[in-house]
């Protein structure tokens, strides 16, 4: 039935197939729409957020989220300005998470703010000094480049390029690829940093507050690096899980051995300046604000396994994997590293989100926890089945795997 | 040129991309954004000059200036006037007209139990036919009067004078005598909640600042007063007369006290045999307190004077006559009776010619009333608790509540007639326990009143027509003729509440220039004088006291089962309704123990296998409750503490453990478990 | 040992509360919310959701009874002269310290609602509204007619009384005086029955306020976070100071030897 847009020399399934496939994901997000919808018309009590808790889930997956969808900048920085070409066999595909990770970041945050009407207030009235202005900007341009970025993509479609005015301008925007490419890293590099700002200013909050340079705390730098570490493990990780839903090759091995290596070490890197900055903070800057760091561990559940878990578990552990990735003994391994990498970058983004919040900073405060609401879940699971749906039909009418054609010709 | 379809599109294209970069769109989105804001869900502030308007509190017995602050005629918010500051209830008194509890038309119980409006004229019908049904029978009509002492209060003494068969309730230790804190050195309080609803706000705190007053506070918890107190005794629940009692024995033993004057008192002899038996070192175990330390209690209360000894009242309560018999004993001990900076006895307001003969009537305490014997219940704002009431009455029985606040007792009644609330209506404020001056203030109308309303007394008089008996003039007009009386007897002052100062009562040439002085916001006040009790009298051997050894046992330092527990209930004394805005900060500051909690020791939850911050059922005597527990360090381990607050939801069920338990004892055992 | 004088830019108005006199009644959080136009709670708010810009909380002496004793201690914004914490975090400048009288202004108005300065804050002082306000029917003709309700969706805190600051701006313009010679003073402070709050000039070395502000018993929340908090507490219990958190030198010494 949609032959006609389906690419030449690739097999799909029947249309009835694919429709079975994408009926739960539209449900979970009709019902995500609903949470949204009640959140956005009678006020946001229906999320678990509070006072202290002022940030939630949304926050923290919204960080998550970015900081995996660093993959599509940071391949894009990879192909087109350091020259790793066996890259653009996963350029397209990165580019379609990176921008489901930035959309959905950016429609959730318009359900998260109490009022999301004045959004371009921050355009119009912009506090130079604050992280989320920095970060505000960055987003919304950011998104703009992927975008565009992702436009050739879908113009490349069988039924599409039939016009030919399509075609020049498709044209036209692969000449522009590397500039935009160029930009996008800057203004990504910018707001991941920015993020990790976010958190590192908070001068009142010793838990978070770091030192750094010039304007900007350590964590800039130490989001810039995970997001870069993690982003290529991401696209492994992903690359992976589509061909393992739909049964194909999609890249060569040495796609993955490429992303690997690079994602590895990066990663080890991170993990070294992450542990001078953990010992730094620990030794200096949370003592001389009047906070012991050991008495943030004191609060169960959040004990020093979670500093461990964070540094040698989800950050030395993949690193030490993934830079071996030619001694692993299967592929099942750099998809464990994948994973473990991944899910170090969430528990960083976790640990700045969540716990921070729930550590009292008077002493008379107590230590509170937080479980979000249903709507605050739906919310976000409504992202989640966007990003499916987005990523399956382009997955179905858009080349995101160049090699897939010549893999599947073996 | 000719323009085509194709034209117009690309225009209307072109328009549109242009407009994004005018400031229209932006504006518009603005302008919806505070539209979507105001628009009904937004409440619009009121308008009209910003006047002040001065009247008196009268929500309880402390009758504070009040400045009242209006935008037109709506107030807008309440001050203290004349240096004082007023209590969180009184601060927010404008908002009580609005509480969604309250209850503005007369209301009926059905058989159900559940209460349904009539009008005004059938109420007055039912309570008509309920008294003329017993007006013969002597003491089936009883009338409780929760604000005596008040003008209001001779006019209900009037009907009881009138008909024979009816007998007047109240509390009138308050109206009579007065502490005359502002000169006392040292008070012993025996769980009264002296930094909580006791008092004008901040009074006894402010002489304790200023070094002028030493507070001694004896309570089975840590609370705020204890916690504020300069020595705060950890007394156990139930030793409270054997700890009094204690004291007066070691100040008889030391012989610090007025040997001339005591030892002429009436019993003396016989007291001292009494309290031989109360040595500290034998009332130890059961008070908790070392021997040591109940001696220096007693001595600093001998010889730091002028001291004063307090303990809360509670109608009806088992063990509470006994306890005031021997406070009031300690203070005679002391010295505290009729002297400076003690205990001293309120002039009198004038009164009116026409109401001279009703304010002889005596007043009952409840604890005289024959059990099952009243036919007809009248209580005006009476805050006892309804199990006290309940023994009280006949088996065929009519309970009136004159009240705004259907809660407390009043949900019990069978008819339901509203009073309007303070700043609705004019009367005159009962008398304040911390000071022994006499006064007259009174409030005047800020707002209108329910139409369907009716003060107590206005609507007892519309009763006393209808079966025959002299109907009275209204209160207002009672309250004028006092004034009158009180203006022509030329004692005292009127202070003005708008600057403070004093205008001594000579200046007040006519009716007309007091009462306008006094409706304008001024209180007219008599200081009190020291003058020694004419007959001393002491309790003796045959008093009640004599049992208080053996009922005064340690609390069990083990409770054993699933805790059998000596029940302390935390006294509050104040209005029966708060502002809804002052309920929501205390609930979420948690400033305040919430209704329906008890509170527990860790030690003894874990002792007694009590899981706390759970549910639990707490049963004593035969009322049953759910609470929610909670552990907490500040109170007595082996002791069961709930709380007792206002009533800030008159939604919420009518009697609370605190109110009922109390009727079976200072000290009940409650059984509490986990459900 | 002396204590160093209390450094704070120049800042005006701020406030002294002795926790001894503080008996934890309340009046200071109701007069609060009755000057400012607080709503009432609408059906399901929590001690976490709630708005009061005032909030009396409880201090414990972490003993077992009978050594446990409890103190309170109001907190409100503490309207921070250094570095104020949320004033630099808010992407559009809804939050400013105003010049004239170093009060840490809230403009609910050009709030976003995205809550970052109250994440920004370590005293818990502001305030989300998670609800649209809500008065029991007819209380709202009870409002102050001189502050706005704010709307959902926006954060709101304690401002020193704005409108009370501006009425006595204008008053003070009209009368020709100097905007150093405005004086007024706040709800709470006002409200307070045994005068534990006193608000005043900070700046004036001879305003009650000041003289308070520098004796020895004198603590502010978090001091060393250095945020020069222009709301001081006092209290004489060594306990209490504890407690609240109190770094004075001498406490430090206390508590170790104590």
């Amino acid at each position: 039935m949609d032959r006609g847009l389906i690419i030449r020399g690739v097999r799909r399934c029947s249309f009835g197939r694919f429709a079975l496939w994408m009926v739960p994901w539209a449900l979970l997000l009709i019902v995500g729409c609903y949470a949204a919808f009640l959140c956005l018309y009678e006020g946001l009590h229906h999320t678990n957020m509070d006072n202290r808790f002022a940030f939630g889930l949304w926050i923290f997956l919204d960080l998550t989220v970015i900081a995996l969808g660093a993959g599509a900048f940071f391949t894009g920085f990879l192909l087109y300005v350091m020259k790793r070409k066996e890259l653009q066999a996963v350029i397209n595909s990165a580019v379609v998470i990176g921008f489901i990770c930035y959309s959905g970041a950016v429609a959730v945050l318009a359900v998260d703010v109490g009022q999301p009407l004045r959004a371009w207030f921050t355009f119009w009235h912009p506090n130079t000094h604050s992280m989320l202005t920095e970060v505000t900007f960055c987003i919304s341009v950011y998104l703009t480049v992927l975008a565009i970025e992702y436009l050739p993509v879908i113009l490349k479609n069988r039924k599409l390029r039939q016009v030919p005015s399509f075609l020049v301008f498709e044209f036209q925007l692969h000449k522009l690829m590397y500039v935009l490419a160029g930009v996008g890293t800057f203004l990504s590099f910018f707001h991941q940093g920015s993020l990790g700002g976010l958190y590192g200013v908070l001068h009142a909050r010793p838990f978070v507050f770091r030192e750094g340079f010039a304007i900007w705390p350590s964590t800039f730098f130490l989001f810039i690096l995970s997001a870069a570490a993690v982003g290529p493990s991401f696209i492994l990780l992903t690359t992976w899980l589509v061909s393992k839903v739909t049964r194909k090759e999609l890249v060569k091995p040495a796609v993955f051995r490429s992303l690997a290596h690079v994602s590895g070490v990066l990663l080890i890197v991170y993990v070294l300046f992450k542990s001078i900055d953990t010992l730094i903070w620990i030794n200096g800057t949370s003592p001389g604000l009047g906070f012991a760091a050991y008495d943030y561990y004191a609060w169960k559940p959040f004990g020093t396994w979670i500093l461990f878990t964070e540094i040698i578990v989800l950050g030395l552990v993949p690193a030490l994997l993934l830079l071996n990735e030619k001694r692993l003994p299967s592929r099942g391994w750099l998809i464990l590293a994948a994973m473990l990498a991944s899910s170090g970058v969430a528990l960083n983004r976790f640990v700045l989100t969540i716990q921070t919040l729930a550590l009292p900073t008077l002493p008379f405060d107590q230590f509170l926890s937080y479980w979000p609401s249903w709507q605050e879940t739906a919310t976000f699971l409504a992202v989640v089945a966007y990003g499916v749906l987005v990523y399956s039909f382009s997955f179905r009418y858009l080349t995101l795997f160049p090699q897939e054609k010549e893999l599947s010709r073996i | 040129m000719s323009l085509g379809r194709r034209d117009l599109l690309k225009f209307l294209g072109g328009a549109a991309a242009g407009a994004i970069f005018t400031p229209v769109p932006w504006k518009l989105i603005d302008d919806v954004s505070i539209w979507t804001q105001n628009w009904s869900w937004l409440p619009l502030v009121p308008r009209g000059e910003i006047q002040s308007k001065y009247t008196t509190c009268t929500l309880c017995s402390s009758g504070c200036p009040v400045r009242v602050r209006c935008a037109g005629a709506q107030p807008v918010s309440m001050w203290g006037a004349a240096g004082h500051r007023l209590c969180p209830i009184g601060l927010s008194a404008h908002h009580l007209p609005y509480h969604p509890g309250r209850l503005a038309r007369p209301m009926e119980h059905t058989q159900g139990g559940k209460w349904q409006p009539i009008t005004l004229e059938a109420a007055v019908e039912r309570i008509s036919t309920g008294l003329s049904g017993c007006l013969r029978q002597r003491g089936s009509i009883a009338i409780v009067d929760g604000r005596a002492g008040t003008t209001a209060s001779l006019l209900y003494k009037r009907f009881v004078a009138q008909t024979n068969a009816a007998v007047y309730i109240a509390d009138e230790t308050t109206a009579r005598n007065g502490i005359d804190l502002d000169r006392t050195s040292t008070l012993l309080s025996l769980g009264v909640p002296l930094q909580d609803s006791w008092g004008e706000p901040g009074h006894v705190m402010r002489l304790q600042a200023d070094g002028k007053l030493t507070v001694i506070h004896a309570e089975a918890r840590a609370s705020a007063t204890a916690s504020l107190a300069d020595t705060w005794l950890p007394l156990a629940p139930g030793a409270e007369t054997a700890f009094v009692l204690a004291l007066a024995h070691v100040i008889l033993k030391d012989g610090i006290y007025d040997r001339g004057r005591i030892q002429k008192a009436e019993n003396f002899r016989s007291f001292e045999t009494l309290i031989a038996a109360f040595s500290p070192e034998r009332v130890a175990a059961a008070t908790g307190l070392a021997p040591d330390v109940i001696g220096d209690v007693a001595r600093q209360l001998a010889q730091a004077g002028p001291s004063v000894v307090l303990a809360e009242s509670r109608p009806g309560v088992d063990g509470a006559d006994e306890l005031a018999t021997a406070v009031a004993a300690l203070n005679l001990l002391i010295g505290s009776e009729g002297s400076e900076g003690g205990i001293l006895a309120r002039p009198e307001v004038p009164v009116h010619d026409s109401l001279k003969d009703a304010s002889r009537v005596p007043a009952t305490t409840l604890a005289a009333v024959p059990d099952h014997s009243v036919k007809v219940l009248w209580l005006d704002d009476a805050e006892i608790p309804w199990a006290v009431l309940e023994r009280k009455l006949a088996p065929e029985h009519l309970v009136i509540s004159v009240s705004a606040w259907p809660t407390g007792a009043a949900a019990h009644a069978g008819l339901f007639v509203p009073a309007p609330l303070f700043l609705e209506s004019v009367r005159d404020a009962a008398a304040p326990a911390d000071s022994a001056a006499a006064w007259f203030r009174i409030t005047s109308p800020v707002l209108p009143a329910p139409p369907e309303s009716r003060e107590g007394v206005d609507l007892l008089s519309q009763v006393a027509e209808k079966i025959g008996l002299t109907p009275t003039d209204s209160l207002v007009d009672h309250l004028h003729r006092r004034a009158e009386a009180i203006r022509t007897a030329g004692h005292g002052q009127v202070v003005s509440y708008a600057d403070g100062t004093a205008t001594g009562i000579a200046a007040f040439s006519s009716a007309e220039d007091f009462w306008n002085a006094l409706a304008n916001g001024g209180a007219w006040t008599q200081a009190a004088s020291a003058k020694a009790p004419p007959r001393l009298r002491l309790p003796g051997e045959n008093s009640s006291l004599e049992k208080t050894m053996r009922t005064a046992t340690p609390p069990p330092s083990n409770p054993g089962t699933a805790a059998e527990l000596p029940l302390v209930v935390s006294a509050y004394t104040g209005p029966p309704a708060a502002s809804p805005v002052l309920s929501k900060l205390y609930e979420e500051s948690g400033l305040k123990e919430p209704p329906d909690t008890a509170f527990i020791h860790p030690q003894t939850a874990e002792r007694a296998g009590l899981k706390p911050g759970a549910r639990a059922m707490v049963e004593a005597g035969n009322v049953k409750r759910p609470v929610l527990l909670e552990i907490s360090t500040l109170v007595m381990p082996g002791t069961l503490h709930v709380s007792a607050a206002p009533e800030f939801h008159p939604a919420r069920p009518k009697h609370s453990i605190a109110g009922t338990t109390a009727a079976n004892g200072r000290l009940v055992r409650a059984r509490i478990w986990n459900v | 040992m002396t204590k160093e004088t209390v450094k704070t830019r120049p800042a005006r108005y701020g406030m002294v509360i002795d926790l001894d006199r503080c008996n934890g009644c309340g009046a200071c959080m109701i007069a609060c919310a009755v000057e400012n136009n607080v709503p009432a709670c609408p059906e399901g708010v929590t001690d976490r959701t709630g708005i009061t810009w005032m909030r009396v909380q409880k201090l414990s002496n972490g003993q077992s009874f009978p050594d446990s004793r409890t103190a309170f201690i109001p907190v409100m914004c503490q309207q921070c002269g250094d570095k104020t914490p949320c004033v630099s975090v808010c992407p559009q400048q809804a939050v400013e310290v105003d010049e004239a009288s170093g009060i840490v202004d809230q403009m609910p108005q050009r709030c976003l609602g995205c809550r970052y300065c109250m994440v920004a804050c370590p005293y818990h002082a502001r305030y989300f509204n998670w609800w649209d306000p809500a008065w029991p029917n007819g209380m709202e003709r009870t409002l102050n007619p001189d502050v706005a309700p704010r709307m959902r969706g926006v954060v709101e805190k304690c401002n020193f009384c704005h409108g009370r600051y501006q009425e006595a701006r204008a008053k003070a313009a009209v009368d020709g005086a100097a905007e150093r010679a405005v004086e007024y003073t706040t709800a709470c402070a006002e409200a307070c029955p045994t005068g534990a709050i006193t608000f005043g000039d900070l700046d004036d070395p001879g305003s009650e306020v000041a003289q308070l502000a520098k004796s020895e018993n004198a603590f502010r929340l978090l001091e060393k976070l250095g945020t020069g908090p222009k709301v001081h507490y006092i209290s004489k219990r060594a306990w209490v100071r504890a407690a609240a958190g109190s770094s004075l030198a001498a406490e430090t010494r206390e508590v170790r030897h104590g």
